[in-house]
């Protein structure tokens, strides 16, 4: 192993040799770096790359200086969350994880209680760097036992963290200790590993980032953000999850946040970004799709995908249980939707109970049943786009149903859940906090068509013929099946 | 001689007697005090007089404003011709009295015999008088006098009953009122629910099925309005049957919704002793034994001698003269010693006696059945009123916030207001108990006591009488 990252080593200085090139073929399980178009390292792949190990190869390696967060890696932008601190005793970095209940707010208006680490709900990260030796403690302030395994990495069996199987649990009021060298670098996940459906509902899990020693400077980007993925079963009006849920999740998070309480990923115009995605939602893959650019994937659970396998996408799918990095050069300036394309992962917590109210005509409804219920007022009837309607209305206590956000436009954006806005500038004074709307240059905005406009082109609005044919005599369904008696 | 020893015998006799005559009113005004004393009501006996008129004008007075139930009470007892027919329970019992003072009327024989070889035929006269008419009388006057008296309690128990009938009645109806707003109120909901259906179902978004089945609820729900609808007309004709109300006198109207439960428990300590104390029916038991055992007094007095019959025969034979001689007529107890008159008086009486401590057992444990149906629907209106309505109603309230955060749709929310609608139904029917049940314990204090279901324990006399008027 030791032979292995010296050349490693060699390779971060002498990157693109054909000496190197051919080292890391032989060595077979070293992992591409992410390559830039035109990128000069060979890549690896084929037969032999697999050949060697699937587990990383012996446990029992030397491990080397922890790497310090400046000198030896640029920490990872973890919006809404933090990276764990820790200490270096004895050449080993010490991390403590503690297990404990938190009163976490999803947004303004949705708080909960909630399991996380550290004070924390899915935004606490441990970071680590490639070859070092980690000793974390897990200390369960918890009223169960836990445990924690260690999504992705190769580690000791004994260090697995599956409550049961590979060790005894947490037990109450208990510190265990787990050690070993990281043999790897990438993308990984840490979750508890006992009674997962409830401890990991109620938001007991993690990213994992590890950082390659020396990495090359094809795999260096200047903003790398980390971003958990995981959803929730909050009905409207309660404060805890509900962990005997098994398909109903209605609020989505980006690292324990929905949007518009999900910090935006501010970058500078021409910047390389890196997003890691992980998913550690209960029931739902998640493709998550960006504005504005194409993305690659870059890496898939912590493995690097050789340049050569890499294909451009606008949205990349994040199973259960997966990372995915995509990076791509922030070149557009402006401010970029980023979402899960599946529609009810940017809602709320919708009910399920309301029944289908669009194309319904609502006159004289609300006559009829206000001296019944004085405070009725039909609505629905033209879709869930009431976010403005949400203020005005009384919601149950803790609730952020159809809650969106104002935009720059005075419009409301009427999207919840699995959203954030990737916040592209000419200039910045900075990466904290959010520079605000864009200011699109004149002229750019799609905005209501002036009469000369149409005038010159043509466009009669009042044809017919011209635009589609706007739907007379209201909303007729297609005739209903009837008569069909047997 | 004999002939006037005869007239003077008659004159005598009808000395004893003296002149008895029927003054069909009397009693009357003892239960007229009795029953205003016992339940604050006035009553008139309707006979063609001067009062009658001043009854009327006070029906029509009272029929004019919304009732309660003590303005119906006293229409009932100066309009219900039943009751008048009761009261003439107490002009036969009157009438009974006088009879039984009344010497039998004596008997005159008299016989003309031909000779077959004669001329002049033979005369026989006799005047018989029975002899112990002198002693039965009275004791015939007491027995008839103890009947007399148990009229009386039969009548005035008769009216008492008959005004917690109906109040009864009364209360009853006005639930019934109350439930057909309240019905209508959920045909109100489920037809604005089965609107939202259509229009629903118009747009394409609900299917025949969920249409049909969300109408299936909305004309269910017209069938229990019809339904209450019904109730309520029928317990009105119950309330103008008892008011003796007919013609434009049934458009009278009941006074709002019944009274809310009085918010402090009604106390009665001792309600068992009250009822023993203030029972008519009691009393009318313990009339009903002196009756017996006066019934059985004249059964021994009269038993070996139950019939003498005394007088004078005068005879005239052919052309003889008058023969004049006394005449006694006595039965010789040679079959019929009296025994079985005797022993059924005696029987009578045992059984009056038996009758009378069964219904002391009766009596007590009514009152505590009375009193506990009052706790218990008290108990049951109060929790209706300030735990469970309040309750239907904030989850209406709270369900209107999660309907404007779009958890739950407009049926939902209508469906709460249905079910709340309904735990008011619940909410009125223990109120109706309530009152129902403080009508029974007014019975009690005015000394009649009840059966659980309404009807009438004991008396049966005037048992059968009420039992053929609420004949429904
Ligand atoms: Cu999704």
């Amino acid at each position: 192993m030791a032979n292995r990252l010296s050349r490693r080593q060699i390779l971060g200085i002498g990157a693109g040799s054909v000496a190197a090139g051919a080292a890391w073929t032989e060595a077979g399980h070293s992992k591409s770096h992410n390559q830039p178009p035109g990128g000069r390292a060979k890549e690896t792949g084929g037969r032999a790359y697999w050949q060697e190990s699937y587990s990383g190869g012996p446990p029992n390696v030397a491990p080397l200086a922890p790497g310090l967060p400046g000198d030896h890696y640029k920490p990872v932008v973890v919006p809404n969350g933090a990276a764990l601190p820790f200490k270096i005793v004895g050449g080993v970095k010490v991390f403590h994880l503690v297990a404990e209940e938190v009163d976490h707010a999803f947004d303004s208006g949705l708080r909960a209680n909630c399991w996380g680490y550290n004070g924390r709900v899915n935004s606490t990260v441990i970071e680590a760097v490639e070859g070092e030796r980690i000793r974390i403690y897990v200390t369960n302030r918890l009223p169960v036992a836990t445990s924690v395994h260690w999504h992705g990495i190769y580690l000791p069996n004994g260090m697995d963290g599956v409550g049961g199987l590979t060790q005894p649990y947490v037990k109450v009021g208990e510190t265990v200790k787990y050690e070993w060298t990281l043999r790897q670098y990438g993308s990984f996940m840490f979750h508890s590993h006992h009674d997962e459906m409830t401890q990991m509902g109620m938001g007991m899990i993690g990213m994992f980032i590890v950082h390659p020693r020396n990495p090359s400077p094809d795999y260096r980007v200047d903003r790398d953000f980390s971003l958990m993925i995981s959803e929730w079963a909050v009905k409207a009006g309660t404060a805890r999850p509900n962990t005997v849920e098994m398909t109903d999740f209605n609020v989505l998070t980006i690292n324990g946040k929905v949007f518009p309480s999900t910090a935006p990923l501010v970058c500078k115009t021409g910047d390389r970004v890196r997003l890691r995605l992980g998913n550690l939602g209960a029931m739902d893959h998640h493709p998550m799709h960006i504005h504005g650019y194409h993305f690659r994937i870059t890496a898939t659970d912590g493995q690097d995908i050789p340049l050569s396998a890499q294909w451009p996408e606008t949205t990349v799918l994040v199973a259960v249980g997966q990372t995915r990095n995509v990076e791509f050069v922030a070149d557009a300036p402006g401010d970029w939707a980023f979402h899960c394309h599946m529609t009810h992962h940017v809602m709320n917590q919708m009910g399920h109970e309301f029944p289908n109210m669009v194309g319904v005509n609502p006159q004289g409804i609300d006559e009829k049943i206000r001296p019944l219920l004085p405070a009725y007022m039909t609505h629905g009837h033209t879709g869930m786009d009431m976010g403005k309607m949400a203020e005005v209305m009384p919601y149950p206590p803790n609730t952020i149903s159809m809650k969106g956000a104002t935009g720059p436009f005075g419009d409301y954006i009427s999207m919840g859940g699995l959203f954030t806005i990737v916040k592209v500038r000419d200039d910045l004074a900075s990466y904290e906090g959010d520079p605000g709307w864009y200011q699109q240059p004149s002229g750019t905005v799609a905005l209501k068509a002036n009469d000369d406009d149409l005038a010159r082109d043509g466009i009669d609005v009042n044809d017919g013929a011209a635009s589609p044919a706007p739907r007379s005599g209201g909303t007729g369904p297609p005739a209903p099946n009837r008569g069909h008696r047997h | 001689m004999a002939v006037r020893g005869t007239v003077w015998m008659g004159l005598l006799l009808l000395g004893l007697t003296g002149c008895a005559s029927v003054n069909l009113s009397a009693g009357f005004p003892e239960i007229g005090a009795a029953v205003e004393e016992r339940s604050a009501t006035r009553i008139v006996w309707n006979r063609g007089s001067a009062v009658d008129q001043e009854a009327t004008e006070q029906v029509r007075s009272l029929l004019e404003r919304r009732l309660t139930a003590d303005d119906a009470v006293q229409i009932a007892m100066l309009n219900n011709r039943e009751l008048q027919a009761i009261y003439s329970d107490l002009g036969l019992a009157q009438a009974d009295l006088v009879q039984s003072g009344l010497f039998k009327n004596p008997v005159l024989d008299a016989a003309i015999l031909f000779p077959l070889s004669g001329v002049r035929p033979d005369l026989q006269l006799s005047v018989v008088v029975n002899l112990l008419d002198a002693l039965y009388v009275p004791l015939r006057k007491r027995v008839a006098a103890a009947q007399f008296e148990e009229a009386k309690l039969r009548v005035t128990g008769a009216v008492l009953d008959f005004t917690a009938e109906v109040r009864r009645a009364f209360y009853v109806h006005q639930a019934n009122e109350q439930m057909v707003e309240l019905r209508r109120t959920i045909v109100q909901a489920l037809t604005a629910s089965l609107d939202v259906s259509r229009r629903l179902h118009a747009a394409g978004n609900i299917s025949d099925l969920d249409l049909v089945r969300d109408r299936v609820q909305a004309e269910a729900s017209k069938v229990m309005l019809r339904s209450a609808e019904s109730d309520a007309q029928q317990s009105r004709e119950q309330l103008n049957t008892l008011l003796g109300a007919w013609g434009e006198d049934t458009a009278w109207e009941i006074d709002g919704r019944m009274p809310d439960i009085p918010a402090e428990p009604l106390l009665v300590n001792g309600v068992e002793h009250v009822a023993l104390a203030r029972s008519l029916d009691l009393s009318h038991a313990r009339q009903r034994i002196i009756v017996a055992g006066q019934q059985l007094g004249y059964s021994r007095a009269s038993a070996l001698i139950p019939d003498v019959d005394l007088g004078a025969s005068a005879e005239r034979e052919g052309g003889e003269g008058w023969k004049v001689g006394p005449a006694i007529t006595i039965p010789l107890p040679l079959f019929d010693q009296g025994q079985a008159r005797i022993a059924r008086a005696a029987t009578e009486l045992r059984r009056a006696q038996q009758e009378y401590y069964a219904l002391g057992v009766r009596i007590r444990s009514t009152a505590r059945a009375v009193q506990e149906r009052i706790a218990s629907a008290r108990d049951r209106a109060l929790y209706y009123r300030d735990i469970l309505l309040p309750l239907r109603e904030r989850i209406v309230n709270e369900g209107q916030l999660h309907y404007n955060a779009m958890q739950i749709g407009i049926f939902q929310l209508l469906r709460d207001r249905e079910q709340q609608i309904e735990t008011g139904v619940a909410y009125v029917e223990a109120l109706r108990d309530y009152w129902l049940a403080r009508a029974d314990l007014a019975q009690i204090a005015s000394g009649r006591v009840p059966a659980p279901n309404g009807g009438r324990v004991g008396g049966r006399g005037g048992q059968m009488k009420v039992n053929e008027r609420e004949g429904h």
